[in-house]
C-alpha cells in the first residue's frame, strides 16, 4: 500500500489550507492509500480539541472521523510548547511528537509528500 | 528522468516559482497542480500560458475554481477533482514538489 505524507504548516480557521490537507487526506483514504499527517508550526492546531468553528468546517472533526479508516496524524511537540497547547489537549488517537522521531519516519516511509504552506 | 508533479497554492501575485518549476521540470514529464488561489492563473491567459511554457500539463482543482467563480481563459487546463489529485499524486506523477 503506498502512502501519501501531507505536511500542514497552517493553522485551523486562518484560510482553507487545513480543509485541503483534510479533503486530500480523505479522498487518499478512500482510494486505499495509507496517509500521514504531520502538522508544524500553526499547522498543529489541526490537532486540538474541542474546535468549535462557527464559519469554518471542523477539521479537527474531520480528522477524528478519518483516524479509524488508518490516518495517521502527528504534530509537532515544540511548535506545541511554543503555542501553549499541552498534552491531554489533542484529539483522542492522534499525538504530540517530533520532527525528528515522526516527521522524519513519514518521510522514510512515505510514497510522496505534498506540503501545504504559505 | 522522473516524472514530477509540482504543486503550488500560490496566486500570481504571489508566485515566484516559475524558473524553479521550468528548470527542474526540464527533459521530465511534468504538470503543475494548482489548489486554492493559484486557480486565478485559469482566469488570466498570459500568466497561465506561461506555466504552459514551463510544463506539459497544468491541473486547476474544480472546487477551488469554482468556489472563485473564475472564467477558464486558458482552455488547455485541466480542471481535476480530489479523487483525480491523488491518482495525479500517487500514480500518474513518480515525484511531487511544493513550489
Amino acid at each position: 500500500m503506498k502512502t501519501m505524507v501531507i505536511q500542514l504548516r497552517t493553522g485551523t480557521m486562518m484560510n482553507m489550507d487545513s480543509n485541503i490537507a483534510v479533503k486530500l487526506a480523505q479522498a487518499a483514504l478512500d482510494k486505499g492509500y495509507a496517509v500521514r499527517i504531520f502538522g508544524y508550526g500553526e499547522g498543529i492546531t489541526l490537532i486540538k480539541k474541542g474546535q468549535d468553528p462557527k464559519r469554518f468546517p471542523n477539521v479537527g472533526n474531520e480528522t477524528k472521523e478519518m483516524l479509524p479508516k488508518g490516518l495517521e496524524v502527528v504534530v509537532c511537540e515544540t511548535c506545541c510548547k511554543a503555542r501553549g497547547v499541552a498534552r491531554g489537549e489533542e484529539i483522542e488517537g492522534t499525538k504530540i511528537g517530533s520532527l525528528t522521531n515522526d516527521l522524519s519516519r513519514f518521510v522514510a516511509e512515505g510514497d510522496r509528500m505534498v506540503t501545504i504552506a504559505r | 528522468m522522473r516524472s514530477k508533479l509540482f504543486i503550488t497554492l500560490k496566486s500570481p501575485h504571489e508566485f515566484g516559482g516559475l524558473e524553479l518549476v521550468r528548470a527542474s521540470a526540464k527533459g521530465a514529464e511534468s504538470g503543475l497542480l494548482l489548489f486554492e488561489d493559484a486557480v486565478i492563473f485559469a482566469a488570466n491567459a498570459k500568466k497561465g500560458r506561461e506555466l504552459l511554457s514551463a510544463v506539459q500539463e497544468v491541473y486547476i482543482m474544480k472546487d477551488d475554481w469554482e468556489a472563485r467563480g473564475l472564467p477558464l481563459a486558458v482552455p488547455e487546463f485541466k480542471i481535476v477533482d480530489y479523487p483525480q489529485a491523488v491518482e495525479l499524486i500517487m500514480e500518474r506523477y513518480e515525484q511531487t514538489i511544493t513550489v
